[in-house]
């Protein structure tokens, strides 16, 4: 019998009619293309289909069919009296719900989660960084998220000034790959409690979700890719940098280089399988280190933070310049 | 051995553990003679040292490359 879903095949997720969508979501399962990433999403709710919908507009559908999902979601209406009194969802993905129900209206966080919960246990054909990637002129720069340090907001205001997203929480490279290539993996950025009202201010336009309050991580609100984020989700692009961001209430631009050695054991400790990775992965690590210069950057000016950031970017792509010609060759 | 050493810390994997370690010149060097070939503590007291205390120093040193696995101790010759 051929799949009800191979009629979406190719589709934009923007172009498809909600009711379509949530409907064929809640039958069958779609299947999407999300970076390296084939993901299958069955879910009961149709209304986080719609805050689904909203945030992957430019992902395209792949035929159910014809395609192997790297990761299978569920989410689930429970049954009995959480059905209908304080409605709840979960998760369920290879027969496990490693999470604890969240109430029904915080459904599309919950979908967030475990598909950053089942990135980090399952892809481990890449060396994970905790980070996010962004990238101009062809090169990327990789943000390690040090706890507290602004990292989704400096991503998504730089987002918004025309960098490309890769991803706001996973530097992907494939271990051993001596171009060390970042993948890209851009799904929303999550906005935490400020952040969600400094990126209204810094870009009234934005793409932004409803905000989810009260939250494990607080209020939360999330920001879609821009369009040549989501399109370009197959093109890669070489680790140009590091940026190790801290932001600090009035305090004054400062930039400063970092030691290698500093580095190295903020990037392997700061990533998700490292160890896994064993020889692999430190060989990788190191290569990023030697070929890729780290800075720290505090600021309270988003604005400030960015022209440096730009200016920086530009002296790095200089720099790579001769090292990047015999290769072209 | 995989290594890198940076503004004199030398960072080592070891792949038994799937640790990284980081080590001094000193322990590093220790490291790699006892690599080269196992040795008893007075040999290496022998070729290096000069008083008791540098060799006490040499023993904590050894004792803390057994205990993060980077060494272990050779069976006795018979």
């Amino acid at each position: 019998m051929q799949s009800r879903a191979r009629g979406l095949s190719n589709a934009l997720i923007g172009d498809m009619a909600p009711t379509q969508l949530a409907g064929e979501a809640g039958a069958e399962g779609i299947l999407y293309k999300s970076g390296p990433f084939t993901v299958r999403l069955h879910c009961e709710h149709a209304r986080m289909m719609d805050n689904f919908q909203q945030m992957y507009r430019h992902h395209r559908l792949l035929d159910s069919a014809a395609h192997i999902a790297h990761f299978s979601i569920d989410m689930q209406r429970p049954h009995g009296l959480r059905r209908w009194w304080r409605p709840q969802i979960r998760m369920r993905t290879d027969a496990q719900t490693p999470f604890e129900p969240f109430p029904l209206d915080h459904a599309f966080p919950l979908f967030e989660w475990s598909l950053n919960w089942v990135t980090a246990m399952q892809a481990h054909q890449f060396l994970m960084l905790h980070s996010a990637v962004v990238e101009k002129d062809g090169v990327a720069l990789i943000m390690p998220a040090l706890p507290g340090s602004g990292k989704s907001t400096l991503c998504a205001a730089l987002m918004l000034s025309g960098w490309r997203l890769l991803s706001d929480e996973f530097g992907l490279i494939r271990p051993d790959d001596p171009r060390l290539l970042l993948h890209p993996l851009p799904r929303p950025i999550p906005l935490k409690n400020a952040s969600i009202q400094v990126i209204r201010d810094f870009a009234p336009d934005a793409a932004l979700g409803p905000t989810y309050p009260k939250t494990r991580k607080g209020d939360v609100a999330h920001l879609a890719a821009t369009r040549a984020s989501q399109r370009q989700g197959e093109q890669t692009a070489p680790a140009g940098w590091f940026l190790f961001p801290q932001y600090q209430a009035g305090s004054s631009l400062q930039i400063e280089p970092l030691a290698r050695s500093w580095t190295f054991l903020k990037i392997s400790g700061n990533s998700f399988n490292y160890k896994l990775q064993g020889a692999r992965g430190f060989r990788t690590v190191a290569q990023l280190v030697k070929n890729c210069p780290a800075y720290r950057l505090s600021y309270s000016d988003l604005d400030q933070a960015i022209k440096q950031i730009e200016a920086l970017h530009r002296q790095v792509i200089q720099q790579r310049a001769p090292q990047a010609a015999p290769a072209a060759q | 051995m995989l290594y890198e050493n940076w503004e004199g810390k030398y960072f080592l994997l070891n792949p038994a553990s799937g640790h990284t370690h980081v080590l001094n010149h000193a322990g590093f060097v220790l490291l790699q003679e006892l690599a080269r070939q196992p040795a008893t503590l007075t040999e290496l007291a022998h070729r290096h040292l000069e008083d008791q205390a540098q060799v006490n120093l040499l023993a904590q040193h050894i004792g803390q490359l057994e205990l993060i696995g980077l060494i272990c101790r050779a069976a006795p010759e018979d």
